[in-house]
């Protein structure tokens, strides 16, 4: 028997988990209640005042984000006095508001404006003087402030403090003062901040990347993509205006980010900014790089691996899709059967990750051993928090630790170190009183205990054999199971487990230290900085510019992730599909179009676009199949040009 | 304050003892970020103000990121992000010290330094400001606070003489002693026959009683025999009993409030709520300076009550001679292992700590002021929940007002029945101290039973009359915060009940009077500047709405108002009240609202004028 409330709300009656707000239940029924404070991923404040609805039997109006459900509880949101309410509260906040909708990136996706309209009356009364306040204030590189704009609602300040930890970004002064922003001296550093520019329900924080680009119906193109920035694989919606991809959205999913975004991701991924980004092939004559046709210039590419027979190499990159990853290692691999093709640089894990991001969310003991998620895998770093501010434990072995606010303890070693002190801390585990009053005992104190548990380590300590084996055993200890938590050691290149999974061999492959001895042609694909190799040797291809450092023999632009159909598998071992957006425009190949017609030039017919790549790889991983069959989660999207891929 | 830092601006950072220091107040209490207030008074005690290199270096020791700290620093009043005069002068011109001399001796301040308000004389040593709030001293007015210290009864040009050259010479004035009220107190009419006052026996007394004392007349018992003789429920039931109700101005019952807390094991909290921050208030005070064992006796019994180990009594900030009184009789009474662990052979145990605020209205707000002692930005919460059930860091928490936790020895010690026969029961048991200010000739804190007195009897009996033989144009019963009442219903009994018959609320019983030479607009105005300034700014209504109906009152009493703002102020009254979070914002529009109701010819004949009112320099 669920834990059910029966309410009615405008006559409707509704039925709801016990706890469920207010708010929420009203949204089950279908009901609009109009909101700016409230968010759903942050703890209600009842600040702004819009909700305000009649309960029966109560005095006074509540906020119905503040009020969780009573049984029987009657409630109206039409009722006169609600109406009256919303009209102040409305008046009331566009009092000091200024009237900047012409020049105001938000306007016409902005909460305020929307919710004027709906529930506000057509005019106000105030002729008294507004206040005047920085407008455009640099709060950082990436965001701007404009003061006046800002309604207090405080969403932007309570995600640095509940959701980042770090209060990047605090309430100063008081009452009609009130403002947001930093310590002075000091800029909104935060790797996180580009999700209040999303939280924010007018334009005061705005991004500066996106600034005067756009009006929200001009963003023809609203496209569900995944991240390419890290192993997390954060889900996001792209949006395009005119074949130009402006700036980067998160998507709800709570097996993965929530809807949070790190700022990497979210802002320096994105092609657009990618300086004197190749659109056309190029081959070097004498001292430059001359464009040629694509055709040719793949032939040339054919040829010259070929004849480089052993000495040739193939360097897969970090952000190659799952079909490109496949089609290396097929089709490819079997056109080039003398040369060298390896995942560079290295996403070898020895201990793929098993688990779940929810799974961690949820957990009670939390173990880092060399990993600093922060850093690495930030938006994880939020999921982490998550279970500590429930209460879980935090314990940290290494030398850096972003989450130092939240860990009970942080056993600071360098890595040669850490095998030994995971010796220490499992023994410290299965005696505690043995080790009473040491490092290692006050690092097991916090681990022990019930509950799902977590243990992720740096996957270079985790390719020793030795220490790999006190990791399992670790994990063991502490009852971290697949099933209920998550353990491994995360690739964490932005499809490093893609490539763990479809081609572990070439994961393994070991690289000479020096390419440039070892090999004659090497063609390095998918993103990344390009290898330290003599003139005539590269051939680039990809969809960032090679690098003044690099002297390449042929350069191959390719698709940019977020311009083509692919699909990522995230550290934890989600595969993740994502569509084409139509902004590839003039079309330039996939990843694994490119290796396909390569391997077709080589002799080795395969598979070129994604239908038929799919099929291949589902039928030799049964494993991705059934996600990849799958549509990729997101709104419906107009497409601009149809089948670019 | 530091000699010099404060004027030279010079960056300074905290000496290795001083770091030292603030380490161990952050070890004092439950949760570190408590620590975060007085470790940045203590820093800017030192530093003279809180440069955001200093504020980082706190928050860094207690162990909060340094937004934590600014968002403090720049909410309370006390604490400053500029460097000031060695001596920072604050001037009260709120009600009602505002037209009882606070106005002329801003002026007269600021003529004699030649100094504007809000600027620092050019030698650096002095800084004068105007500021709207009250500090507790409206029966001694005009006063001023001068650093930590107050100067009051500075209503005599050689008052203000000697103090004028203390600051001149940039020394710490000397406060100005109080006169012995007059008639002394034993020649004041007796309320009731046989009556006895409860909780200021020693009218007119400005010195602490010891614990010696305090003992020798019956303190103490009532906690003893709850320990010794009573379970927690049973002191819950005697309270309940009394009839007790909270003296803070909500007036709930408070035994009932004790009962709320559930049970379950695990840390409770008894707060004491001494943060009188109510124009015209100074109750609390009085009680503190003159008879801080029985707060500490009550807080005592009261935690007894409700399991609690470990007490808070938060103190406004400015009440700097109350704080240091509280802790001697709180190490008095520890000494006497009244208080500690082990009580009394028995087996429960507790600790009282002293939080001092910083200047913040706000702070008497119970769930701003849990807010406070956490460590936040005090801006009061969302309920539910309720403080019985999650208050201080979650847990059940009690806040009491300092007057109802000094009743409660004696309830103890003579038993409920002869409480609940005092005053005007059954629902106004008890007595209650009046505090009564503004234009009558003898100012101050008067106890009487609930509903023995009218309000012209107060002023008239009591109070010495209205002064200078004026009328009486209307009282303030609550502060600033409840209808003003007009002149027509002073004969109303000072009771909870009857003041609400009369169109107002009786609070926390700070009565000002103002009378017919009072300039009912600019009083208004006054009053609302106070709101606004105090306003958190969390809630829209409170924020914009204080900000508008000020700007409003503003141009009115400046010569620019029209008859349409009468009703728009009247239509802005209503969106704010009863929509807004707390309390703050639905007493921000009575002075409006009871203002127009009452004197709207005397706004119309101000809006008719098309002059400023004139100020209040020559009262």
């Amino acid at each position: 028997m669920t834990d059910t409330v029966n309410i009615t709300i405008d006559g409707r009656v509704v039925q709801v988990p016990k706890g469920t707000l207010l708010v929420e239940a009203a949204k089950r029924a279908g009901i609009d209640i109009p909101v700016f404070c409230y968010h759903e991923k942050l703890k209600p404040v009842g600040a702004c005042r819009m909700c305000l609805v009649e309960i029966e039997k109560m005095p006074r109006l509540q906020t119905a984000c503040t009020t969780p459900v009573g049984e029987g509880m009657v409630v109206r949101t039409q009722a006169g006095n609600v109406k009256a309410a919303q009209n102040g509260v409305l008046e009331l906040l566009l009092a000091n508001h200024p009237l900047d909708c012409p020049i105001c990136d938000k306007g016409g996706e902005c909460p305020l404006q929307d919710t004027t309209f709906a529930y506000g009356l057509g005019e106000s009364r105030m002729t008294e003087p507004k206040r005047a306040l920085d407008k455009a204030f640099p709060l950082s590189e990436r965001i701007a402030l404009d003061k006046e704009r800002c309604i207090m609602c405080m969403r932007c300040t309570r995600f640095q403090a509940e959701i980042v930890g770090d209060e990047a970004i605090t309430v100063m002064e008081r009452g009609g003062q009130s403002e947001i922003g930093c310590l002075p001296g000091k800029t909104f550093d935060s790797p996180f901040s580009g999700n209040t520019v999303e939280l924010c329900p007018v334009g005061a924080l705005t991004s500066r990347q996106y600034r005067f680009r756009a009006r929200p119906w001009d963003i023809k193109v609203r496209v569900p993509a995944v991240c390419n920035g890290c192993a997390v694989g954060c889900n996001v919606e792209l949006h395009a205006r005119d074949g130009r991809i402006l700036r980067m959205w998160g998507r709800d999913n709570t097996e993965v980010n929530d809807i949070w975004l790190c700022d990497r991701g979210r802002f320096d991924t994105l092609p657009t900014l990618a300086a004197e980004r190749p659109r056309k092939a190029q081959l070097r004559r004498g001292d430059a790089l001359e464009p040629a046709d694509y055709s040719v210039a793949l032939g040339g590419a054919a040829e010259l691996l070929r004849a480089a027979g052993k000495r040739a190499a193939v360097l897969l990159g970090p952000t190659l899709s799952n079909e490109a990853l496949f089609v290396a290692g097929s089709a490819l691999r079997r056109a080039l059967p003398e040369a060298t093709l390896a995942v560079w640089p290295s996403a070898a894990t020895a201990w793929p990750v098993e688990g779940s991001v929810a799974q961690l969310k949820r957990a009670t003991r939390i173990l880092l051993v060399g990993l600093d998620p922060w850093s690495d895998l930030p938006v994880v770093a939020l999921q982490i928090r998550k279970a500590t501010q429930a209460g879980a434990a935090l314990v940290v072995i290494g030398e850096h630790n972003g989450l130092a606010r939240d860990s009970a303890l942080w056993w600071r070693a360098a890595p040669a170190e850490q095998p030994a002190r995971l010796r220490e801390l499992l023994t410290a585990l299965d005696s505690p009183a043995a080790q009473a009053g040491s490092d290692a005992q006050r690092a097991a104190s916090p681990l022990q205990g019930q509950g799902p548990a977590v243990l992720l380590a740096d996957p270079n300590l985790a390719a020793d054999a030795q220490t790999r084996d006190l990791l399992r055993a670790l994990a063991t200890k502490l009852g971290a199971s697949a099933a209920t938590g998550m353990f491994g050691a995360p690739a964490l290149a932005a499809n490093g487990r893609g490539a763990q999974d479809l081609v572990p061999e070439l994961v393994a492959q070991r690289l000479p230290a020096d390419l440039d001895a070892a090999f004659d042609c090497v063609l390095c694909i998918g993103g990344g900085a390009a290898p330290a190799l003599g003139p005539g040797k590269l051939l680039y291809a990809s969809y960032e510019a090679p690098g003044a450092a690099a002297v390449p023999k042929m350069v191959l632009p390719l698709a940019h992730s977020y311009e083509q159909a692919g699909s990522f598998t995230n550290f934890a071992g989600a595969v993740q599909p994502f569509q084409a957006g139509g902004f590839n425009n003039p079309a330039l190949p996939a990843d694994f179009a490119l290796l396909g017609r390569l391997a077709a030039a080589l002799g080795v017919q395969g598979p070129l676009e994604l239908a038929g790549v799919r099929e291949a790889l589902a039928a030799q991983h049964p494993a991705y199949a059934a996600v990849l069959a799958r549509p990729a989660k997101g709104r419906p999207l107009p497409l601009l040009h149809e089948g670019a891929e | 304050m530091s000699d010099g830092a404060a004027r030279a601006g010079a960056a300074v950072t905290l000496s290795e003892e001083v770091r030292a220091e603030v380490r161990a107040i952050a070890e004092r209490y439950p949760k570190r970020r408590t620590a975060l207030l007085p470790a940045l008074k203590r820093a800017q005690q030192v530093a003279g103000y809180l440069t955001p290199a200093l504020m980082a270096e706190v928050a860094e020791l207690v162990g909060v990121p340094a937004g934590a700290a600014q968002e403090l620093t720049t909410f309370y009043s006390m604490l400053h992000t500029e460097p000031h005069g060695k001596l920072h002068v604050d001037v009260c011109v709120q009600l009602p010290c505002g037209f009882m001399g606070g106005e002329r001796l801003l002026k007269q301040l600021s003529t004699d330094l030649g100094v504007a308000p809000g600027e620092t004389t050019p030698d650096g040593l002095v800084t004068l400001a105007r500021t709207p709030e009250c500090f507790g001293a409206c029966h001694r007015a005009p006063m001023c606070r001068v650093n930590d210290t107050y100067v009051e009864n500075l209503g005599t040009p050689e008052a203000v003489q000697t103090l004028v050259t203390s600051l001149k010479k940039g020394e710490l004035p000397v406060p100005v002693p109080v006169p012995a009220p007059a008639p002394a107190p034993a020649a004041r009419p007796k309320p009731a026959p046989g009556f006895e006052p409860v909780l200021l026996p020693h009218p007119g007394r400005t010195s602490a009683l010891s614990l010696e004392e305090y003992r020798s007349e019956g303190g103490y018992r009532g906690f003893t025999k709850a320990l010794t003789e009573m379970t927690p429920a049973q002191v819950i039931e005697e309270v309940k009993a009394s009839g007790l109700r909270g003296r803070g101005g909500a007036a709930f019952s408070t035994g009932l409030k004790w009962s709320f807390v559930p049970k379950a094991p695990g840390p409770k909290y008894l707060c004491c709520n001494a943060d009188e921050s109510e124009p015209g208030t100074f109750k609390d005070r009085e009680i503190m300076e003159v008879e801080p064992h029985s707060l500490v006796e009550g807080v005592a019994i009261g935690s007894y009550a409700i399991g609690s180990n470990e007490a808070f009594i938060y103190i406004r900030g400015e009440y700097v001679e109350a704080e240091r009184r509280l802790l001697h009789a709180i190490a008095e009474a520890e000494a006497a292992g009244l208080l500690g662990k082990k009580i009394q052979g028995t087996d429960f145990d507790l600790k009282i700590h002293v939080f001092m605020g910083a200047g913040a209205y706000i702070c008497g707000e119970e769930t701003a002021l849990l807010e406070s002692l956490e460590g936040r930005r005090p801006m009061p919460r969302s309920r539910p929940p309720f403080p019985a059930v999650s208050g201080l860091y979650d847990r059940p928490t009690v806040v009491n007002n300092v007057e109802t936790l000094a009743n409660v020895p004696k309830i103890l010690a003579n038993g409920a029945a002869w409480y609940s026969q005092l005053g005007a029961p059954p629902r106004s048991p008890g007595t209650k101290i009046f505090c009564l200010s503004g234009s009558v000739n003898r100012p101050g804190n008067y106890e009487l039973p609930l509903g023995a007195v009218t309000v012209r009897e107060l002023i008239e009996q009591y109070g010495g009359g209205v002064r200078g033989g004026h009328k009486v144009l209307g009282v303030l019963p609550a502060g600033i915060s409840a209808p003003i009442i007009p002149e027509a219903k002073l004969d109303a009994k000072l009771d909870y009940e009857s003041i609400a018959a009369a169109g107002s609320m009786l609070g926390s019983a700070s009565l000002i009077v103002l009378d017919e030479t009072v300039d009912i607009v600019r009083a208004a105005t006054r009053m609302v500047e106070f709101f606004r300034h105090e306003s958190c700014g969390k809630c829209t209504p409170c924020r914009e709405g204080t900000q508008w109906l000020h700007k409003i009152m503003t141009r009115i009493e400046l010569g620019q108002g029209n008859p349409a703002d009468l009703d728009l102020l009247k239509s802005l009254s209503s969106e704010i009240s009863g929509k807004v979070l707390c309390a703050l914002g639905d007493f921000a529009t009575s002075p409006v609202t009871a203002t127009i109701e009452h004197f709207r010819e005397q706004y119309l004949t101000q809006i008719g004028r098309r002059a400023p009112v004139p100020d209040w320099s020559d009262r």
